[in-house]
């Protein structure tokens, strides 16, 4: 059976079908797993998160167009904010719901890479991710993995707040550069 | 290319999230008149999408895929049998039971509203484990809203399931007499909040039997684990 597109399998969770459930927790389950394993540091925290996450992806999938973003970037958003609420304890004061919208007003271009494997990928950011000088990646992971805001990372490493900015927006920017450097098979 | 614009910089912590909401708004509404920013702001979500995968890869507990099926499950249940016209017909308890129809896992604050509600009209029956058969250490109880129309269930210390098996819960008026109310999965904690929101004036009995996974079954396969009697 040819895989299902992200239109179709959204059309079935909105239908409420447990194959749909089932063929979304397969593709981004591992991954999704990983993830919050990485910013909670607790495996049972992270098979929470993950629950919560599928959960609250199934109820806002009505909302969701393949038009503005690929399925996988949406997944990862969501399950990195469930995470963050967990490590940082935000559930009860300042949760940011991911929002279809959050994920940028033209999100075509959101995932560049939506067909490619998560495996290969890996290999490709983690790649990137060290090719960035120490000060950059820390920043970019403090914010990123721990969530937490450029002042809270100024305390952090006793740097001021115009210097996290400049850092994170640096790191961005070489990171991308590097990503549209790179020359993927987007049939793998 | 700007190296050293504090706007530009300000985009991209506003991409990642990791702005003061003060300064959030700023760049929020700077973003619709600038199309220089704008520009960065997609060219830096077009990162940020990607930065999950820089994490190792780690293979998610086989269980976890029964866990996120049966939990979907029991969500849908709950959902297709209570709209939402029906809880805003709880009238006062309407806020309490929408949050609790999600099951949430960080039940704290649920667990206060529950110690709320046991404060005013509500009854609370004891869940306990069956005599022969239960499960030693696990607890509970019963919050029956005013009017029997919906009841808080909290259960506690259950231990975790097998691969294929998840708990799930009936209500009845009797042993023999029992309808399928919805399965779930402890938390890590072995914790579980569920809200039972149908017409519970003849109900008599709730029970817990472990079923096969992840959609349970339509009558009780084995004897109660957990039972708590409404009288």
């Amino acid at each position: 059976m040819a895989e299902l597109s992200d239109d179709q399998l959204v059309r079935g969770l909105v239908a409420g079908q447990s194959e749909a459930m089932a063929e979304l927790y397969d593709r981004y389950g591992d991954s999704a797993y990983a993830l919050a394993l990485r910013i909670t540091g607790d495996g049972a925290r992270a098979e929470d998160v993950v629950q919560e996450a599928f959960v609250k992806i199934w109820r806002q999938a009505a909302r969701f167009d393949p038009q503005r973003g690929s399925l996988r970037a949406w997944v990862m958003a969501v399950v990195r904010n469930q995470a963050l609420d967990v490590f940082r304890g935000r559930a009860g004061r300042e949760r940011r719901e991911v929002d279809l919208d959050q994920i940028g007003p033209d999100a075509r271009v959101c995932d560049p890479w939506p067909h490619v494997s998560a495996s290969l990928l890996r290999s490709r950011v983690r790649t990137a991710l060290c090719s960035l000088p120490s000060e950059q990646r820390q920043v970019v992971e403090l914010s990123y993995f721990s969530g937490l805001t450029c002042r809270e990372i100024g305390n952090v490493l006793g740097l001021p707040l115009g210097t996290v900015k400049s850092r994170l927006r640096l790191g961005m920017e070489k990171l991308h550069a590097y990503f549209a450097g790179q020359e993927l098979d987007l049939d793998d | 290319m700007i190296e050293h614009d504090p706007v530009a910089d300000s985009v991209a912590a506003y991409v990642m999230g990791a702005l003061e909401p003060e300064e959030e708004n700023e760049v929020r509404r700077h973003l619709h008149e600038c199309s220089d920013c704008a520009e960065l702001e997609r060219r830096l979500r077009e990162t940020m999408a990607v930065l999950p995968f820089a994490v190792e890869e780690r293979p998610a507990p086989p269980a976890l895929r029964d866990q996120v099926l049966a939990r979907f499950a029991a969500e849908r249940a709950l959902t297709e049998r209570h709209p939402r016209s029906r809880l805003r017909r709880l009238g006062p308890v309407a806020p309490l039971a929408a949050a609790v129809l999600l099951l949430a896992a960080w039940s704290g604050f649920l667990t206060v509203r529950i110690q709320q509600l046991q404060q005013t009209q509500a009854l609370t029956y004891p869940i306990r484990p069956a005599e022969s058969g239960g499960v030693p250490g696990a607890e509970g109880e019963v919050v029956m809203m005013p009017g029997r129309e919906a009841a808080l269930i909290s259960l506690r210390h259950l231990p975790p399931l097998p691969a294929g098996r998840v708990y799930e819960l009936w209500v009845g008026t009797s042993a023999n007499d029992v309808r399928a109310a919805g399965v779930f999965v402890p938390d890590a904690e072995g914790s579980r909040l569920l809200l039972v929101s149908s017409d519970l004036s003849s109900a008599r009995l709730v029970a817990v039997t472990v079923e096969p996974g992840p959609y349970g079954s339509s009558h009780p396969t084995e004897p109660p684990r957990l039972v708590a009697r409404l009288t």
